[in-house]
């Protein structure tokens, strides 16, 4: 079973787009579970429109909760706290949620003993079916922190579900950026999938998130998406792959089938073929292929 | 008093960077302005304009470091640590700094006084000129994991260099609606969130309103990007919920061909300037109608 | 020797977990007589270092060597600074995963005795076995 991650650094550069057509064609070929780990920005469902499965909660961490009866207004959970997270108005010392990142510092160093963590429900997510298979996803709730956290839940639940299908393949669908939901969707994967495209920020973000890929030891390969907007960009960007060592598995020309497809809620493989159509059915079989092969059993990992 | 006018998106890639950057030149033409790329993860801002960064400062984290010597194995640093970041095992105590907030709890309850903090860097803040333009960026060391703590480093900047008292304040955020984002808005006198006419663009609005009105509190309008005039969804949701569309950009070849090779949006297409102040004044007088954001 | 295994289920015949830190189950079982018991892993709801969390609650059960599929680099650092092997199961049930170790025939990462650097700031760090999925990427430091 191998795990795929899907990213880009920059954002709408098309992993979204390309997630939903691989999706397709992995699932007409073999058992695939679908994850998207965009959880402040979840557009795979937008294509996949699942059979929603039951909301999970989840809780992301914890909040710190200030008892105005036990509180003395001694001000040291103000003093401890590294987060500005303690409001005091009219001598009412109180929690701002927005700020509170849950440490408990202040609940352990309070000498009143006025201040306990409650569990934080940060958002939900969804183990539901759609017409390419099993598909993982969340939402967090605005203004809550922790997705790379929810993106970790995500992820144990693709693995949980791709053992119980004997799934042959686990998709997953990454945000944009390289901070923590981004490593909490590429640590551990066979293989991250950057889509690129050929500006001069696409450029720039490509090679943040190669470095991140690189950090975490997930081996990484480049497709470039509306390659024929900028041919000069696209060859740069081919030459200094091929200098670091990067496999460029697909060139995807620029094609309006990606917005109509999307405006259908269909993947842009379920649309009549188009040159688009037709580079991502060339970009399967060479993603497969660039995956390396399971080890023998008796070698060292 | 300064204006701080925040350039978001729900979505990627809907034109953040190429907004926030022309808005930032007609505002600087008629006043003291500052640009500030606050999509520390991945800063664009620069290539457009290209200024001179003359200074720059790291950005830390407080990790701890636990004294062998002193350690008795207690477990308290793990039983506290709320991240896993701390493993006490029987004959030693490992610290993943991965895994840490620098909240401190480890160092102030460990009993033996065992642990004491050091600076870690997270990324940098510079910031300079490009002419009259003021500019600063911040950068998240790649492998880092949490961008915010260089967002607040900007905003704390911005104070300490004076920034509050120029006219104008553009603040570039990163995409999305977590935690990144939020402490971008923090400060912010109103939100400007750029969208695109498709069913990710209007989906990932949703959520940015939800969070920049809603949750924040914070005056929003809506820049309409790569508008072909195909899908009127958007413009019927703004419709539903009374967000002024502040401005529209249509679908143009030349102007995803000047973007994709650096080019500044009214260097190549000037005849979009007088939208541009438009947009300023159409944010600003938004700005006025509430309370200036707290610093 | 007590052994402890990622497991889906509180059986032997239960399919040993493809994931470490926020698996359902660990077996501690005893190879000889295959007395085993079933914990339930309390890193399961941990928002993030399940690896570390579990990894920790297993070391304070004294086993001798630990069996996963996918381990991530902070339950290995943490196994390893432990002096406790981990062992490489292939897909398959608990059972077959004790007898496959018994029998020699799990692969094992490293050695446990320690290297003198690791722990120190700056020194080695733990790779993870499998693909295991820890954020903090084995770069603990130890003292």
């Amino acid at each position: 079973m191998k795990q795929i991650v899907i990213l880009s650094g920059k954002g709408g550069t098309g992993k979204t787009t390309v997630a939903a057509a691989l999706a397709h064609l992995f699932s007409q070929e073999g058992r695939v579970v679908l994850a998207d780990a965009d959880v402040d920005a979840p557009n795979l469902e937008i294509i996949l429109r699942p059979e929603p499965g039951e909301p999970q909660a989840f809780i992301g961490g914890e909040l710190a909760r200030i008892d105005a009866e036990r509180c003395t207004g001694c001000n040291r959970c103000a003093e401890v706290c590294r987060f500005d997270a303690v409001n005091v108005a009219d001598g009412r010392y109180s929690v701002e949620p927005l700020s509170c990142e849950g440490c408990g510092a202040c609940a352990t160093q309070c000498p009143a003993g006025a201040i306990e963590m409650v569990d934080r429900r940060s958002g939900y997510w969804y183990r539901s079916e759609t017409r390419f298979g099993p598909f993982i996803h969340a939402r967090l709730e605005p203004g809550e922190a922790n997705s790379g956290k929810l993106v970790s839940q995500v992820r144990a639940a693709s693995l949980e579900t791709a053992a119980e299908t004997r799934a042959d393949w686990i998709l997953v669908d990454g945000s944009p950026g390289i901070g923590c939901p981004v490593i909490a969707a590429i640590t551990g994967m066979d293989l991250a999938l950057l889509v690129a495209e050929p500006t001069l920020s696409g450029w720039h973000d490509l090679e943040r998130a190669i470095a991140v890929a690189r950090h975490f030891g997930t081996p990484c390969a480049v497709c470039i998406n509306k390659a024929d907007i900028n041919a000069g960009m696209t060859a740069r960007i081919e030459a200094q792959c091929r200098v670091s060592g990067i496999p460029v598995l697909a060139r995807l020309p620029y094609d309006e089938t990606a917005v109509s497809a999307m405006r259908a809620l269909r993947a842009v493989t379920e649309m009549p073929a188009t040159p688009l159509t037709a580079a991502i059915e060339a970009l399967y079989p060479s993603l497969k292929s660039s995956i390396e092969q399971p080890k023998r059993k008796g070698t060292a990992a | 008093m300064v204006t701080q006018i925040v350039v978001a998106s729900g979505k990627g890639g809907t034109g953040k960077t190429l907004v926030a950057t022309a808005l930032a030149r007609v505002a600087s033409a008629r006043a003291a302005t500052v640009l500030i790329d606050a999509d520390v993860e991945a800063p664009n801002a620069a290539i457009f304009i290209r200024p001179t960064f003359g200074h720059a400062r790291n950005v830390e984290t407080l990790h701890p470091v636990v004294d062998a010597e002193r350690c008795t194995h207690c477990g308290r640093c793990a039983e506290v640590c709320a991240f896993n970041a701390i493993a006490s095992l029987p004959d030693r105590t490992l610290v993943f700094p991965e895994m840490c907030h620098g909240c401190g709890s480890c160092t102030l309850n460990c009993p033996a006084g065992a642990i004491h903090e050091e600076p870690h860097p997270i990324g940098r803040i510079e910031w300079g000129r490009a002419g009259a333009l003021e500019c600063a960026q911040g950068e998240l060391q790649v492998g880092e994991a949490m961008a915010t703590p260089i967002i607040g480093a900007l905003h704390r900047h911005a104070v300490e260099a004076g920034w509050h008292a120029r006219p104008f304040m553009i603040i570039d955020s990163p995409p999305g609606t977590a935690c990144p984002v939020i402490e971008t808005l923090r400060p912010a006198d109103v939100a400007l969130l750029i969208t695109e006419p498709t069913p990710f663009g209007l989906h990932d609005l949703r959520l940015a309103v939800n969070l920049a009105r809603d949750v924040l509190k914070k005056p929003v309008g809506v820049i309409l990007n790569k508008d072909d005039g195909l899908d009127p969804a958007v413009d019927r949701y703004c419709q539903e919920e009374a967000l002024p569309i502040l401005m529209r950009l249509p679908y143009r070849r030349e102007i995803a061909e000047a973007y994709s090779s650096g080019r500044p949006l009214l260097e190549a297409l000037p005849e979009y300037r007088g939208a541009f102040e438009d947009l300023l004044e159409r944010a600003a007088a938004m700005a006025d109608g509430q309370e200036r954001g707290a610093a | 020797m007590r052994v402890a295994i990622s497991s889906t289920g509180t059986e032997l015949s239960a399919e040993v977990s493809p994931m470490f830190g926020r698996c359902p189950y660990f077996i501690l079982a005893d190879t000889e007589t295959l007395e085993a018991r079933a914990i339930p892993n309390p890193a399961i709801s941990a928002s993030g270092g399940a690896g570390v969390q579990s990894s920790q609650m297993i070391v304070r059960q004294g086993v001798e060597a630990v069996i996963g599929v996918n381990v991530g680099p902070n339950a290995l650092q943490v196994f390893m600074a432990a002096g406790i092997p981990v062992y490489q199961a292939e897909e398959g049930t608990v059972q077959q995963a004790i007898e496959a170790l018994q029998a020699g025939q799990l692969a094992a990462l490293g050695a446990p005795t320690v290297d003198k650097d690791f722990g120190k700031p700056g020194g080695a760090s733990a790779r993870g076995l499998g693909r295991g999925m820890g954020m903090g990427g084995g770069r603990g430091s130890g003292a």
